[in-house]
């Protein structure tokens, strides 16, 4: 077993070491598009009017998809235009699975380092938003507020930027951080001016904007660093879209009058300012991990990770004991209601519940606690209830196993020398009960430890959370990956040491 | 609740195909069972390594083993996102990128229960095959893994739900299937969470529970047939 495990640490360390040795080789992607007759643009699937599913026909549509046709229409190939997050589309286009990147992307200095920009296709203001009748008035306010983001936009890394005291909390897109924001889970929200005008309108909630802009940035379409000929290639396009008025056009359709936006065009197709100078910066290295702050989030998240699985782990085993409870009680409804539950824990993904918990849950309760939840780091306190609410089927199925395992005679023979129902309970069916259902108890902690990096899908900083936002910020992938990953595995060993020794424990009784 | 059904049911069953790649809920079916399908046969043959000869073979796939069953799977989900197209040399999308992380992952959980199964059979059968003078592989293929493969199929399409309900991870890395679309409605609507999050999580558990439930009435089918005592 020694040497199983050795050699399971020696595997994490080996892959590492391994993936130097298949860099992916360089080559021309404009030639590919060529040859292949289509152009295959990373689009952002929820952010009108950008790129987004229009519900009636299914199909990506918006203001970049069209910049994606025209460009494609110029090399004289099919547009392809494909769904990336916000947060992968780097990693996306870095891993070839796209040629070009058309999706709301903003000039940064850290960006240009990882990609090629073309000419400016869109210039947008960065804003924050903030309820009605908040006390926030300008950005120097939002020092220990929280600021919700969509993961990896720009919003987020100016915000960072310019008001390091604000507590920024990312989400999967733009809709989830304004959800988070109207359910008042947060004091701001920093979105584009455009993406403020939309939710405006399509939730029918109104807000306040911030005047003063926390940034204004230039859009470029983004290609992989090194691919000259595709990038002229863009560039020329985008240059001809904007003499013909093509350019203007699309603009029109989009955000002209006749739109929610009313907008008339002030920018023109340009070379980004500052565009190559910080091309020329060189990469960071592996030492960049052991910098501040990355060590301090790493363990941060680690403890976090393990605050979440002890509490949930706490509150699943009240509402199991609770739940034994009422499958004891001779009450049928009683036994139903717990089956229910048992079932509906055990057959509805734990990612599911767990978005169930975040965005419809707190709508469903009272003001009072909706109140409380804002102000008690509301995503912690929702995944350790989805978390322990979910467990809480398991560990009562794993009780009602060890009490099945007790021979009848226990309970008949606490009868005959006079102990009444509690008492035989308390006194002999529970203790052994416990006793024979720690093994899968063990399991179960197991899977509860390792399912606690599922609450990352909601912005709550744990260890995986933690992880990716240093693969993000760093591109050390391997490394930081490596390290999680050992993390993790070293908790679970001991967790699967804990339970093996009690199953040697128990057997030999 | 039945509006946002009716107006998008198209979205929820079959994602944005054909304007995409196959979502929604028949995506999760697809990954679920491709997965599964893959993911037998090497879980069989991890399972056959561990009972081996062979020292190296038998320490190598433990250490699998207990590395898929110390890492979460989100994390091998992760690994495969950024190692797959990276191995392979090739753009590959989220679906496959999933796909190969269940079935890496599912194979290790996989080859316990058929493992198991194995090692439930009475030793007489091999003995009895030995004294018969069948060789070593005649005696697997055509005597152990039929019984232990029929023995641990309840305990196999109890794994098909985990499955589906682990393809659901695929939402982190953009893989269109039923959880995507639900959030991509959720992202249209804005307002109605609730609404969308129970159609999502009922959708589920009705699929999950009929397998689990199929899994158990199979089961009590073959302990009858095999004359094991009902529990």
């Amino acid at each position: 077993m020694r040497r199983a495990i050795l050699a399971a640490v020696a595997a994490i360390l080996g892959l590492g070491a391994a993936i130097f040795l298949f860099a992916p080789e360089p080559s021309d992607t404009l030639q590919q598009v060529r040859s292949r007759g289509t152009l295959i643009c990373g689009v952002s699937s929820s952010i009108k009017p950008f790129g987004y599913l229009d519900p009636a026909s299914r199909e990506l549509v918006g203001y970049d998809v069209d910049f994606c046709r025209a460009v494609a229409e110029h090399i004289g190939v099919r547009a392809q235009p494909m769904a990336v997050s916000v947060e992968q589309r780097i990693p996306e286009l870095n891993a070839g699975r796209i040629d070009l990147l058309v999706s709301v992307l903003g000039w940064t200095p850290e960006r240009a380092r990882q990609i090629d920009y073309s000419h400016s296709y869109f210039v947008s203001r960065q804003v924050v938003i903030v309820p009605h009748g908040s006390d926030i008035r300008d950005l120097a306010e939002l020092a220990n507020r929280r600021v919700s983001a969509a993961k990896g936009s720009t919003g987020e890394q100016y915000l960072r930027v310019k008001v390091p005291g604000a507590a920024v909390l990312t989400f999967q897109d733009a809709p989830s951080a304004f959800l988070a924001f109207e359910q008042g889970k947060v004091d701001a929200m920093v979105l584009s001016d455009l993406a403020a005008m939309q939710l405006r309108q399509e939730s029918g909630s109104d807000f306040a904007t911030i005047r003063q802009p926390i940034a204004i940035e230039t859009w470029g379409l983004g290609v992989r660093k090194g691919e000259k000929a595709l990038l002229h290639q863009v560039n020329a396009a985008l240059t001809e879209m904007e003499v013909k008025g093509q350019a203007e056009a699309i603009f029109t359709k989009w955000f002209g009058p006749g739109t929610e936006f009313a907008q008339s065009r002030t920018f023109k197709v340009q070379p980004i300012a500052n565009g190559d100078q910080a091309a020329e910066q060189t990469d960071g290295t592996l030492l960049d991990l052991l910098k501040a702050p990355y060590p301090g989030w790493l363990w941060q998240g680690f403890l976090t990770t393990l605050h979440l699985t002890g509490l949930s782990w706490v509150l699943a085993f009240a509402i199991a004991m609770l739940l034994t409870g009422l499958r004891m009680s001779r009450v049928v409804p009683l036994q139903w209601f717990v089956s229910t539950y048992v079932e509906f824990s055990r057959n509805i993904p734990l990612l599911v519940q767990v978005m169930f918990w975040y965005f419809a849950m707190p709508s469903l309760l009272p003001d009072g606690a909706q109140l409380w939840l804002q102000n008690h780091n509301s995503e912690f306190v929702l995944a350790t209830c989805a978390l322990g609410f979910c467990l809480a089927g398991y560990f009562a199925e794993s009780i009602r196993s060890g009490i099945r395992a007790i021979p009848n005679g226990q309970e008949e023979a606490a009868r005959a020398l006079g102990f009444g129902g509690v008492k035989t309970l308390r006194f002999i069916i529970i203790p052994q009960a416990i006793r024979l259902s720690l093994p899968p108890l063990m399991n179960n902690t197991l899977l509860l430890f390792q399912n606690s990096s599922i609450a990352l899908a909601i912005g709550v900083h744990e260890l995986m959370y933690q992880t990716r936002a240093i693969e993000n910020e760093t591109y050390r992938t391997v490394a930081i990956f490596a390290l999680a990953t050992l993390m993790y595995f070293s908790v679970s060993l001991l967790l699967m040491f804990q339970a093996a020794r009690v199953e040697r424990r128990l057997a030999k009784r | 609740m039945l509006d946002i059904i009716r107006e998008n049911w198209v979205l929820l069953l079959i994602g944005n195909y054909p304007h995409g790649p196959v979502g929604g809920l028949v995506g999760t079916l697809l990954l679920a069972s491709v997965s599964l399908l893959i993911a037998l046969p090497c879980s069989v043959a991890m399972a056959m390594a561990r009972n081996s000869h062979s020292r190296i073979l038998r320490g190598g796939v433990t250490s699998i083993v207990w590395l898929m069953r110390g890492t979460p799977l989100l994390m091998v989900v992760f690994w495969s996102n950024y190692l797959v197209p990276l191995l392979l040399g090739w753009p590959v999308g989220p679906f496959w990128v999933m796909f190969v992380a269940l079935v890496v992952y599912e194979s290790a959980y996989l080859s316990e229960v058929v493992r198991a199964g194995i090692n439930a059979l009475p030793r007489g059968q091999s003995e009895a095959a030995r004294a018969l003078g069948l060789p070593e592989s005649v005696t697997m293929f055509t005597i152990i893994l039929p019984q232990a493969l029929y023995n641990s199929f309840p305990a196999l399409l109890t794994q098909f739900v985990s499955i589906i309900k682990e393809t659901s991870l695929g939402f982190v890395i953009g893989v269109h299937e039923f959880t995507y679309s639900a959030a991509v409605i959720n992202a249209n609507l804005l307002v109605r969470p609730v609404e969308i999050f129970s159609i999502l999580a009922l959708t589920y558990f009705i699929i999950c529970f009929s397998f689990a439930s199929a899994a158990r009435w199979v089961e009590r089918r073959i302990r009858r047939n095999r004359g094991l005592s009902a529990q």
